[in-house]
C-alpha cells in the first residue's frame, strides 16, 4: 500500500510540473482516440478518415472547450453517413438537433460524455461511465450518459440501414426512413441500457454521498452489482439474448478502472478518522473528520563523491 | 517586504474570480430577469425540438396519410399535438424555473463571499496605510 501511495504521489508530482503541457496533450489523445473510433466505426468517406484530418480536428479540440469536440464529432460522422445516404443523414442530423435542444444543452459542461459513451462502447468497458460520474458528477450527468448511448445505438442501427444500399427514389426513402425509425425506435437494448445506467449513477452517486466508512468503494461494488443484476433482469424480462458472462466481465474491469481512477483521486485513512463536537450560536456540530492518506514521494540526491580537478590542482599548488 | 498572508489571500481571491466567472455574469441580472430570460430561451428550443419530433412522425406515416387522406381525424390529432406540446412546456417549464432559481441562489451566495473578502483585504490596506502614516 505504501508503495502505491508514493507511486500516487510521484504521478502527481510529475503531473503538477507538466500540468501546462499536458492538460492540451490529453485532450488531443482523447480526441484522437474518439475520432478513430469514429472513422473505424463508419469510414464510408475517404477524406474524412484521412490524417490531416483527424489530426487537425484533434488540434483544435485540444485548445478549445469539449463542446468544440463533441460539435466536430457530431459533424464527421454526419458527413460520413451522408457521403453514403443523404436521407440518413439528414436524419440523423435532426436527431443530434433534438438531443440538443432537449437534453445536452442542458450540461454543457458534460459534453464530453456523450462522445466518450459510444466511444467506451466499442473499447467494450462502457459501463466505465455511469460508475464513475456517479462518484465525481451529480445526479444531472444522467442527462448526457442517456444521450451517449442513444448515440451508439443510433450508429448501430445506421450502420444496419446502410449495409442495405439505399436508393435515392421517394419510394426507397421512405422505406429506409421507415426501417431506421422501427429499427432505432424499438431497440429494446438501447432503453434496457439507458435504464440500467440511469439506475447504476444514481445509486453509486447516493452511496457515495452517505457518511459511511469505506463508501466510495461500496458505492463502485453496490453500482457493478445493480449493473449486472439490471442487464441479467432486463434479460430475463424482455428476452434480449445478451451476453450476460461478457456484461460481467466489462463490468468487473469498468469497476476496477473506476477503483484505481478513485484511487489516485482520493484516497483516506479510515483508520484515523476523528469525531468533534461543538457549538455555536445557531448549531451544535457533530463532525466526523477522515484524514487523506499521504506519503513523502522520496527525493532522489546526487551527491558527488570525486573532487573538481581544478580544485585538486589548485590543493597541490 | 513580501508578505505571504496578503499575497494567499489575494490569489485565493484571484483563483475565485477567474473560476467564478458564471457567477458575476448571473449576479448582473435581477432574479426574476435571469429566470424570465432563462425560460423563454428553454422554451424556444423546446418548441423546436417538439416540431422536429413531430416533422418525423409526419414523415413516418406519410404513405399511411396519402392512403386514408380522407378519414384521417385531423381535429383528434391536433389535440394530441396540442396536449402533448402543453405536458413538454410544463416539465419543462417547471425545471428552468427550479434550476434557474438554484443557480442564481449559488451564484448569489457566492459574491456575497467574494465581497467579503474583499472587504477583509481593504481593512487590511487601511491598517497598513495607517502604520505607514505612523512611521
Amino acid at each position: 500500500m505504501t508503495n502505491l501511495l508514493v507511486f500516487k504521489e510521484w504521478m502527481k508530482n510529475i503531473y503538477d510540473r507538466i500540468e501546462i503541457y499536458a492538460k492540451p496533450f490529453l485532450k488531443f489523445f482523447v480526441a484522437l482516440i474518439i475520432f478513430f473510433t469514429i472513422n473505424s466505426q463508419m469510414g464510408y468517406n475517404a477524406k474524412l478518415t484521412s490524417l490531416p484530418v483527424m489530426l487537425g480536428c484533434s488540434l483544435v479540440s485540444a485548445f478549445t472547450p469539449s463542446g468544440v469536440l463533441l460539435f466536430l464529432a457530431a459533424a464527421i460522422s454526419v458527413g460520413h453517413i451522408m457521403s453514403n445516404s443523404l436521407i440518413l443523414g439528414g436524419i440523423v442530423v435532426i436527431i443530434y438537433l433534438i438531443l440538443f435542444l432537449m437534453f445536452t444543452r442542458y450540461t454543457p459542461e458534460l459534453s464530453l460524455v456523450v462522445a466518450a459513451v459510444p466511444v467506451l462502447y466499442v473499447l467494450k468497458v462502457p459501463f466505465f461511465i455511469p460508475l464513475l460520474l456517479g462518484l465525481v458528477s451529480t445526479p444531472a450527468a444522467v442527462i448526457p450518459v442517456a444521450c451517449g448511448v442513444i448515440i451508439y445505438y443510433l450508429f448501430e442501427v445506421v450502420k444496419v440501414v446502410t449495409s442495405t444500399n439505399p436508393g435515392n427514389s421517394i419510394e426507397e426513402i421512405l422505406s429506409v426512413f421507415k426501417m431506421f425509425v422501427d429499427g432505432f425506435g424499438s431497440n429494446k437494448n438501447m432503453f434496457l441500457a439507458v435504464a440500467v445506467f440511469t439506475a447504476v449513477l444514481l445509486i453509486t452517486y447516493f452511496i457515495s454521498r452517505f457518511p459511511m466508512d469505506y463508501g466510495f468503494y461500496v458505492a463502485i461494488l453496490v453500482g457493478s452489482i445493480v449493473n449486472v443484476l439490471g442487464f441479467l433482469m432486463g434479460d430475463l424480462f424482455l428476452n434480449l439474448d445478451l451476453d450476460i458472462v461478457a456484461v460481467i466481465v466489462q463490468t468487473i474491469i469498468s469497476a476496477v478502472i473506476v477503483f484505481v481512477v478513485w484511487f489516485f483521486r482520493l484516497s483516506l485513512d479510515y483508520t484515523a478518522v476523528e469525531r468533534v463536537q461543538f457549538e455555536d450560536d445557531d448549531y451544535y456540530y457533530y463532525v466526523k473528520a477522515v484524514p487523506k492518506m499521504k506519503v513523502a514521494a522520496p527525493e532522489k540526491k546526487i551527491k558527488t563523491i570525486s573532487e573538481q580537478k581544478e580544485n585538486i590542482s589548485a590543493d597541490e599548488d | 517586504m513580501l508578505n505571504e498572508k496578503k499575497i494567499r489571500f489575494m490569489s485565493k481571491l484571484a483563483i475565485a474570480e477567474e473560476k467564478e466567472k458564471k457567477s458575476f455574469r448571473i449576479t448582473g441580472y435581477y432574479r426574476s430577469d435571469y429566470i424570465r430570460m432563462h425560460l423563454m430561451q428553454d422554451l424556444i428550443y423546446v418548441t423546436i425540438g417538439y416540431a422536429l419530433i413531430w416533422m418525423m412522425v409526419a414523415f413516418y406515416k406519410l404513405d399511411a396519410f396519402f392512403a386514408d387522406v380522407m378519414s384521417i381525424n385531423y381535429v383528434g390529432l391536433l389535440r394530441q399535438m396540442i396536449i402533448g406540446y402543453i405536458i413538454v412546456l410544463i416539465v419543462y417549464a417547471v425545471g428552468s424555473i427550479t434550476v434557474s432559481a438554484v443557480r442564481y441562489s449559488k451564484a448569489h451566495r457566492f459574491l456575497l463571499r467574494f465581497r467579503k473578502n474583499l472587504m477583509v483585504l481593504e481593512r487590511y490596506y487601511e491598517k497598513k496605510q495607517d502604520t505607514d502614516r505612523e512611521d
